[in-house]
C-alpha cells in the first residue's frame, strides 16, 4: 500500500511538473519556436523586459489584484463579522448560500452574468462604454469576497466569545473590544483571505475576459492573446518561468517562517539547517521589533517599498529610451503637435498587426507616444465580427479601429464611422490610387488603407506531393487529420463557394446551403479550425495544409522552409484593411494624427516588414530596400488578381442565415 | 437596541454588494435567456438549446471522464501524503499547490509543446522511426488538459480529510483482523468520502465549463459548451449565450444536487 | 504553591488602600438584586430573584447546571440585562449600564486570556484601556505579577503557560484594576483536583486579605462549603436557600438542598407531635418543633449520623445489600422495609448480614414538604459511577 502510494506520487509529480519543465527549458530556446529547440539563449528574457505591453500588463495585474483583494478583504471581514453575529438562523444560511454562489458557479457563468449586468446597466443609462477598469475591479472583488469570508468566519468561530466579554469587563466599549481583541485574533484569517483573494485575482482569466474594459490588459489576458495569436514565441514561456520562480521563492520563504514559529513552540526539537538559519533571522527580527504592531508595520512598509520600487522600475524601464527615435523623428514628413499630450488614444487592431519593437524592430506605438505625448491604449481583436460586436455592444470605446473592407461597408451603412478630415492626414498622398475610392468607401471619406492581402493555400511540400492549384485538395481523404481551415464563417465559406463556382456575395440561400453541405462533408478529415494558431501548426510542420493570408505565409516560412504558397485556380479572396474612426471616438484629433503617423514612409515600411502584407503605401512598395520589393506573392500580376473577389457586406437576413449554417457546421 | 442596529449596519455593505453583483446578474442572465434582441419575451432561445445537445453531452462526458481519472490518480497520492512524515507532507503539499499558482492558460499551452506532431513525444518516437501519433486535437488531449489543470483540486480535499483519520482507527481495523484491502474498503474509503465528494465537485464544475483547454488541445470535433458560450458572447449573441449559460448552470446544479445526496453534510453545502 | 509568598506581597501592595475600606463599609450592602426575572426563548431562566450581598463577603452561587447561577453573575457583571427587576450596585441602579462602566471584574470559566497578547499585556489590558499613566501601569503590573508568583513570565505567550499559571494571570488581570467586586465564574473547573484544592485556599486567603466582595459560581458543593461566607443554593431559576455553609448542611430547607449538599437519606414521615416523628411505622425522637400535629414531612438523616448496631438493638433493622470501602469509612447500603439507606460507618458488616440502626434525636432533621418531596429516592440505584458522570456533564455548565 505504502509502496504503491509512493510510486503513484512520484508519477504524479512527474506528470505535474513535466509541462513546467518543458516550459522553462523552451524559454531558453534561441529560435522563435515553442516546439523545436535550436540552441540556448536568454534573449526572450531580455525581450520580456523590453516589451512595454508585458510590463504594462504586469503593472495592471498588480494594481487590479491589490485593489480588488484589499476591498474584498475589508468588505468580506465586515460581512463575516456581521454573519457571525447574526441571530436568525435563516438569515445566516441565506447569507451563506449567496456567498457560495460565486464559488459554486462556473467561472464562465459568473463572468458572463457580470458582463450582462454591466451591459444592461450601461444601456439603461446610455453610457458610451460599458466596460472599464471599474467593471473588472467589481468583478474581481465579487469573486474574491467568498474566499475572504470563508477564511475569516472560522477564525471568528474559534475566538472564545468570553474574550469580548473579558475586554468589556476590563473597560473596553464593544467597539474598542472589537479592535483590541477580536481583530487581532482573526487577523490570521484576514491575512490568509487577503492572500487568497490576491492570488485568485492575479490568476483569473475567464472572468477578466468577459469584464475587462478598453486598454486594460492583465497578464492572463495577455497570455491568452499571445497563445491564440500568430506565432507563439518563447517569451511567454520566459514570462511564466519568471513567475514560477518568483512564486517558488515566495512559498519557500513563507514555509520557512512557519517552520520557525513552530520551532519556537518546541524549542528543543531538532531543527534542520535551513530552519535554523530562518530561526536566527527571525529571532533577530523579533528582538528588533518587539510588539506585534511594530512587526506588522515593518512588514507592510517593506511590502509597500517593494511594490513602489517595482512600479518605479517599470516606469523607468519604459521611459529610459527617449533618444532612440531621434533619427526617425527627423525624417517625418507630416507635422505633429504635442497639444494632445497626456490624453489617451484607444486603438483597436488585429493581433500582431503592427511593428512592436520585437527583436530590434521599430516600436511604432512607443515612438508615437514619445512624439506626441499621447498615451496609447492598444487592444487586439481576432475577427472583424468580434471587433464589430464589441463596438456595437457599446461595451468599449475606441478612437481608431482597423476593419476590413466589407466590415467598413457595414459600419458605414450603420453610421458607426466618423468622416475623416483628410486635410489633416497629409500622408494620404502616399496611398496607391488602387486602394482609394473602393466599393466600401466610394468617395473615400471614412477610411485610409493600411494593408491589403490575399488568401491562398499554404502547404507543406514534405507532406503534400506535387504542385497544388485547387482548393479541392482540402477535401482529399489522403490528408485526413492534416488539414486546417479557417475558424471564421466568411473565409471558410469562401473556399467552398469558389469550388462551387459561386459569387462570394451571393444572396441566394440555396447557394449557401450547398456550400454548407460541402463544409460539413469536410468536417471528418479536418485537424482543426484555426485562426492565428495556424502559425504554430504550419510553422511546426504539424499540418499539411491550411488556407491563410498571403503575408502570413512568409512568417511561417521562417520556421518551416518547406512551406509553399498557391493561388488556387478557382479564385481567391482579396481584402483591404483600413484605418477608420468609429463614432464612439473621444479623441478625434489624436486619432487623425495617429493615422497620419502610420502612413509615414518609415513607419509604414517598418510595419510592412513586420506584418509582411501587401502595403498600399507607394513609398513602401516602390522602395528597393523593401524586402518584398516586387514580390510575386504580395504584389501579384494583374492576370492573377483577375481571379480575386472582395467580400461585400450583406443584408442582415443573409448574414443571419449563413451564421446559423456556420453554427451547425461547428457543432455537427 | 443599539447593538443590533450596529450589527445590521455592518452587514449592509456586503448585503448590498451581494444583491447587486451576485443576485441581480443571475436574474439578468435569466432575463436575457428569456427575451429576444428587442427585449420581448420568448422561449425560442431556450427551446433551441436542443441544437447544442451534442455539445452538452460531449462536455458532460469529457468532464465525467476527466473527474474519474483525476480521482483514480489522486486517491493513492492523497493517502500516501497523509501517512507521510509531517515534513514530507509539507513539501508534497507545496509541490501540489505550486502549479496552481501558474496561469491555467500557460499550463495548458505548454502541453502543446509536448503533444504536437513535432512535439517532444513524437520527436522521441521519431528517433525509433515510429510514425508520429496524432496526440493533439483529440478528445484524449482535452481530457488530459482537464486532468492536468484540476488534479490539485482533487488531491487537496481528499488529503485534508485523510489527515483527520486517526491512525488508531487504522490500527483498530488491523487489530480487528482487516488486511490492507479490507482496511481500505471498510475504514479509509468511508471516512474519506466527504473529501472525495468535494474533490469531485471541485474538478467537475470547472471541467464541464472550461473554454480554453479544448480550443488549445482539442480539434474541430471537441468543442465544449464553454467554448460555445464564449463564441456566442464574442459574436454579441447575448440571448443565445445567456440561454446556454442558464442551461449550463442548471445542469451543474442538478449534478451537484445528485452528488449532495451522497453526503449528509449539514454545513450548508459543499465548500472546499 | 507559594501562597504564603503571595499573601505577603498582597498585604504589602494592596492592603493599605483596601484595609480602611473593609472596616468602614463592612456591613453595607454592596449588591442588591430585586425581583430579577429573565427568560430566553420563552424559557424562564431566573424567576423573581431577590438577593443582597454585603461588602467584603465571599458569596457562592451553588446549583446544578442550568439553575441560573451563571446568569445571575452575568447580570451583576452587566453582560446580560434582566427582563424585570432592579440591579443595584453600591447604591446605584445599574440596569442598562454596560459592563465597561461597572467597577466589577470577572474571572471567566476558561480564563479568556487574550491569546494575541503576552502575559504582561494581558494584565496591563484594563489599565491601558482606562488610560492609566504608563509608568503607573508598569509598576502595578509588575507588582501584580510578582504577587501571583509570575515574575519573569512577562514576555511569555499565554498559551505556553500551564493551567494554574493561566489561572493566576486571569486573577492578576482582574485584581490589578482594584475592582470593588470580583466575579468568579467556576474559575477552578478546568484545574485538576490537587491544584484545585490549593487554589481554593489561595483564593479564600486573597479575599480575606483584600476584603473585597467575591461572588463565586460553582456546582461543586464541597468547594462552596469550604470557601464561602454565604452560600446561595439555586435551582430552576429560584433561590432555594441562603445561609452559612453550616446552616445549609445541617438545616437544609427542603429535599432539593438536602440532596444537593452532601449525601442524605430523605424519608417520608409524619409529625405526630413536637419532637416526635413517625417513619416506617416507628416513632423517632427528634428536636424539631413548630409543625402541625400529623403533618406529613420530609425527614433527612445524613449517612454519617447513623450508628450500626446489632440486629434488634437499634430502632430499625434490615439486610446489608452492599458495602464499599471508602478509605475513612465504609459505605453501607442497608435495605430496611424496601428502602435502601446509606450509612457511613467504620464498622464493616458482611453483605447479607442483618443489622440494626440507631439515629440520635439531634441528627434527625425535619423539613416541610416542598415541590421536591419524593423526587429523590433511596440509594437503590446509587453508584459512584453515576455521580462521576453527572459531574462531567456539569462541566459544560450554564452556557446561556
Amino acid at each position: 500500500m505504502k509502496l504503491f502510494g509512493k510510486i503513484c506520487s512520484v508519477l504524479m509529480f512527474i506528470f505535474l511538473y513535466a509541462p513546467i519543465a518543458v516550459m522553462i527549458f523552451f524559454s531558453f530556446n534561441s529560435s522563435r519556436s515553442t516546439y523545436v529547440f535550436e540552441g540556448f539563449s536568454v534573449k526572450w528574457y531580455g525581450e520580456l523586459f523590453n516589451s512595454s505591453a508585458t510590463l504594462n500588463a504586469l503593472k495592471n495585474t498588480f494594481i487590479l489584484a491589490v485593489f480588488s483583494a484589499l476591498i474584498a478583504t475589508i468588505l468580506g471581514t465586515l460581512a463575516a463579522v456581521g454573519i457571525f453575529n447574526m441571530r436568525s438562523k435563516i438569515g445566516k444560511s441565506a447569507f451563506m448560500t449567496v456567498t457560495n454562489i460565486p464559488m459554486m458557479n462556473p467561472d464562465v457563468v459568473t463572468g458572463v452574468s457580470m458582463m450582462l449586468l454591466f451591459v444592461f446597466v450601461g444601456r439603461l443609462i446610455g453610457a458610451q462604454q460599458y466596460l472599464s477598469f471599474y467593471t473588472i475591479l467589481i468583478a474581481h472583488i465579487t469573486f474574491n469576497l467568498p474566499y475572504v469570508i470563508l477564511n475569516v468566519l472560522p477564525k471568528l468561530r474559534q475566538t472564545d466569545k468570553n474574550l469580548v466579554e473579558a475586554a468589556q469587563d476590563l473597560g473596553c466599549t464593544p467597539h474598542s473590544a472589537f479592535y483590541k481583541v477580536v481583530l487581532p485574533n482573526i487577523s490570521s484569517g484576514i491575512v490568509s483571505g487577503f492572500i487568497m483573494a490576491f492570488t485568485l485575482s492575479l490568476d483569473d482569466f475567464v472572468i477578466s475576459y468577459f469584464t475587462n474594459g478598453t486598454g486594460f490588459q492583465t497578464l492572463p489576458l495577455l497570455i491568452y492573446n499571445q497563445t491564440t495569436k500568430k506565432t507563439v514565441k518563447p517569451d511567454i514561456y520566459a514570462l511564466s518561468s519568471v513567475i514560477f520562480f518568483a512564486i517558488l521563492i515566495l512559498l519557500i520563504i513563507v514555509n520557512l517562517i512557519q517552520a520557525r514559529s513552530e520551532m519556537k513552540l518546541k524549542k528543543n526539537a531538532k531543527a534542520g539547517f535551513i530552519s535554523k538559519i530562518a530561526g536566527k533571522i527571525g529571532d533577530w527580527f523579533d528582538n528588533k521589533f518587539e510588539t506585534r504592531a511594530a512587526r506588522v508595520s515593518v512588514i507592510s512598509f517593506f511590502l509597500a517599498v517593494c511594490i513602489a520600487l517595482s512600479a518605479f522600475g517599470i516606469n523607468s524601464l519604459q521611459n529610459n529610451q527617449n533618444d532612440k527615435y531621434t533619427e526617425l523623428f527627423n525624417n517625418l514628413s507630416g507635422t505633429y503637435s504635442t497639444d494632445y499630450a497626456g490624453t489617451e488614444l484607444n486603438v483597436f487592431n488585429w493581433g500582431e498587426y503592427i511593428s512592436d519593437g520585437d527583436e530590434g524592430t521599430l516600436d511604432v506605438i512607443d515612438a508615437f507616444e514619445h512624439l506626441t505625448g499621447i498615451e496609447v491604449n492598444y487592444d487586439n481583436f481576432d475577427s472583424n465580427e468580434s471587433m464589430y460586436s464589441k463596438l456595437k455592444s457599446g461595451a468599449v470605446s475606441y478612437d481608431v479601429v482597423i476593419p476590413s473592407d466589407y466590415m467598413i461597408e457595414r459600419m458605414k451603412n450603420e453610421n458607426m464611422l466618423e468622416k475623416l478630415d483628410l486635410n489633416k492626414i497629409s500622408n494620404f498622398k502616399y496611398i496607391d490610387n488602387k486602394y482609394k475610392n473602393l466599393f466600401y468607401d466610394e468617395n473615400n471619406e471614412y477610411s485610409v488603407a493600411y494593408n491589403a492581402g490575399t488568401v491562398g493555400l499554404i502547404y507543406d511540400s514534405t507532406l503534400v506531393n506535387g504542385e497544388v492549384d485547387s482548393w479541392t485538395i482540402m477535401w482529399d481523404e489522403k490528408y485526413k487529420d492534416n488539414i486546417l481551415t479557417f475558424n471564421n464563417p466568411r473565409d471558410c465559406f469562401a473556399i467552398a463557394q469558389f469550388i462551387l463556382g459561386q459569387n462570394l456575395n451571393t444572396e441566394d440561400k440555396a447557394d449557401w446551403d450547398a456550400a454548407s453541405d460541402l463544409l460539413i462533408e469536410q468536417n471528418d478529415i479536418l485537424q482543426g479550425r484555426v485562426m492565428d494558431e495556424v502559425f504554430n501548426k504550419m510553422g511546426g510542420g504539424n499540418a499539411a495544409m491550411a488556407p491563410y493570408y498571403a503575408g502570413d505565409y512568409f512568417v511561417m516560412l521562417e520556421s518551416n522552409p518547406n512551406l509553399k504558397f498557391a493561388y488556387p485556380k478557382e479564385g481567391f479572396n482579396i481584402f483591404v484593411d483600413a484605418f477608420c474612426v468609429p463614432n464612439c471616438v473621444k479623441n478625434y484629433e489624436a486619432a487623425l494624427m495617429f493615422i497620419n503617423f502610420m502612413c509615414e514612409p518609415e513607419v509604414a515600411l517598418a510595419n510592412a516588414e513586420y506584418i509582411c502584407y501587401t502595403s498600399p503605401n507607394t513609398a513602401v512598395a516602390e522602395n528597393p530596400d523593401y524586402s518584398f520589393y516586387q514580390d510575386e506573392i504580395l504584389y501579384p500580376s494583374d492576370e492573377v488578381i483577375k481571379k480575386a473577389q472582395y467580400f461585400h457586406d450583406f443584408d442582415p437576413e443573409v448574414r443571419k442565415y449563413y451564421e446559423s449554417l456556420w453554427e451547425k457546421i461547428l457543432i455537427s | 437596541m443599539k447593538s443590533s442596529f450596529l450589527r445590521r449596519l455592518i452587514n449592509a455593505p456586503y448585503l448590498l454588494w451581494s444583491v447587486i453583483f451576485i443576485i441581480v446578474p443571475l436574474v439578468i442572465v435569466v432575463y436575457y435567456a428569456l427575451t429576444d434582441e428587442s427585449g420581448n419575451y420568448t422561449l425560442s432561445y431556450i427551446l433551441n438549446i436542443g441544437e447544442y445537445k451534442e455539445v452538452f453531452i460531449r462536455s458532460l462526458v469529457y468532464a465525467v471522464i476527466a473527474t474519474f481519472i483525476t480521482l483514480i490518480m489522486s486517491y493513492p497520492v492523497a493517502y500516501y501524503m497523509s501517512r507521510s512524515k509531517v515534513s514530507t507532507q509539507k513539501i508534497m503539499m507545496l509541490l501540489v499547490m505550486l502549479p496552481m499558482w501558474m496561469n491555467l492558460l500557460i499550463r495548458t499551452y505548454s502541453w502543446t509543446t509536448i503533444l504536437e506532431k513535432t512535439g517532444l513525444i513524437n520527436s522521441f518516437l521519431g528517433l525509433f522511426g515510429i510514425e508520429p501519433l496524432k496526440l493533439i486535437g483529440t478528445p484524449g488531449a482535452v481530457i488530459l488538459g482537464m486532468v492536468y489543470n484540476y488534479i490539485p483540486y482533487m488531491i487537496l480535499p481528499i488529503y485534508t480529510v485523510m489527515t483527520k483519520i486517526d491512525n488508531s482507527l487504522l490500527e483498530a481495523a488491523e487489530d480487528l483482523g482487516s488486511n490492507g484491502w479490507a482496511k481500505l474498503k471498510r475504514v479509509i474509503l468511508p471516512l474519506s468520502f466527504p473529501g472525495v465528494i468535494s474533490g469531485i465537485t471541485m474538478v467537475f464544475v470547472p471541467s464541464v465549463s472550461t473554454f480554453y483547454i479544448s480550443q488549445k488541445l482539442g480539434g474541430a470535433q471537441t468543442l465544449m459548451i464553454g467554448d460555445i458560450v464564449q463564441k456566442r458572447f464574442d459574436a454579441l449573441s447575448y440571448n443565445t449565450g445567456a440561454a446556454l449559460s442558464l442551461i449550463m448552470m442548471v445542469v451543474i446544479l442538478i449534478s451537484l444536487a445528485i452528488m449532495n445526496r451522497f453526503t449528509d453534510d449539514d454545513d450548508g453545502g459543499i465548500i472546499l | 504553591m507559594g501562597s504564603l509568598v503571595l499573601l505577603n506581597i498582597l498585604q504589602q501592595f494592596l492592603l493599605p488602600q483596601r484595609g480602611m475600606h473593609v472596616m468602614s463599609k463592612n456591613e453595607n450592602i454592596v449588591v442588591e438584586l430585586e425581583n430579577i426575572g429573565i427568560s430566553f426563548d420563552d424559557e424562564v431562566i431566573l424567576d423573581d430573584l431577590c438577593l443582597s450581598i454585603k461588602d467584603g463577603e465571599f458569596v457562592t452561587f451553588l446549583g446544578p447546571s442550568g439553575c441560573g447561577k451563571t446568569t445571575t453573575l452575568r447580570i451583576i457583571a452587566g453582560f446580560t440585562q434582566p427582563d424585570t427587576g432592579e440591579v443595584i450596585i453600591d447604591g446605584n441602579r445599574m440596569n442598562g449600564v454596560p459592563p465597561y462602566k461597572r467597577q466589577v471584574n470577572t474571572i471567566f470559566q476558561r480564563y479568556a486570556l487574550f491569546p494575541h497578547l503576552n502575559v504582561y499585556e494581558n494584565v496591563a489590558f484594563g489599565l491601558r484601556v482606562n488610560k492609566v499613566d504608563k509608568k503607573e501601569i508598569d509598576e502595578r503590573v509588575t507588582a501584580m505579577l510578582k504577587s501571583v508568583n509570575l515574575s519573569g513570565f512577562e514576555r511569555r505567550q499565554v498559551h505556553s503557560l500551564s493551567g494554574g499559571q493561566q489561572q493566576r494571570v486571569a486573577i492578576a488581570r482582574a485584581l490589578v484594576n482594584n475592582p470593588k467586586i470580583l466575579l468568579l465564574d467556576e474559575p477552578l473547573g478546568a484545574l485538576d483536583l490537587k491544584l484545585r484544592k490549593d487554589m481554593q485556599i489561595e483564593l479564600k486567603n486573597i479575599q480575606q486579605q483584600l476584603g473585597i466582595t467575591f461572588i463565586f459560581v460553582t456546582h461543586d458543593q464541597e468547594e462552596a462549603l469550604s470557601m464561602s461566607d454565604t452560600v446561595v443554593v439555586m435551582n430552576e431559576g429560584k433561590i432555594q436557600q441562603i445561609g452559612s455553609p453550616e446552616d445549609i448542611y445541617n438545616e437544609p430547607k427542603n429535599a432539593f438542598v438536602a440532596d444537593f449538599i452532601g449525601e442524605s437519606n430523605i424519608l417520608d414521615g409524619i409529625m405526630r407531635e413536637d419532637k416526635l416523628v413517625e417513619m416506617f411505622g416507628h416513632k423517632f425522637e427528634c428536636v424539631d418543633v413548630g409543625f402541625e400535629k400529623n403533618e406529613p414531612v420530609d425527614v433527612v438523616v445524613r449517612p454519617e449520623d447513623i450508628d450500626v448496631v446489632s440486629e434488634g438493638e437499634g430502632q430499625l433493622s434490615g439486610v446489608v445489600s452492599s458495602i464499599t470501602f471508602k478509605g475513612v469509612h465504609y459505605e453501607i447500603i442497608v435495605d430496611i422495609n424496601n428502602f435502601k439507606w446509606m450509612i457511613q460507618s467504620t464498622d464493616s458488616p458482611a453483605v447479607g448480614d442483618r443489622i440494626g440502626i440507631s439515629i440520635p434525636p439531634q441528627d434527625i432533621h425535619i423539613m416541610k414538604k416542598s415541590e421536591y418531596s419524593g423526587m429523590f429516592g433511596d440509594y437503590s440505584t446509587f453508584s459512584d459511577e453515576m455521580e462521576l458522570m453527572n459531574e462531567v456533564e456539569d462541566d459544560g455548565e450554564d452556557e446561556t
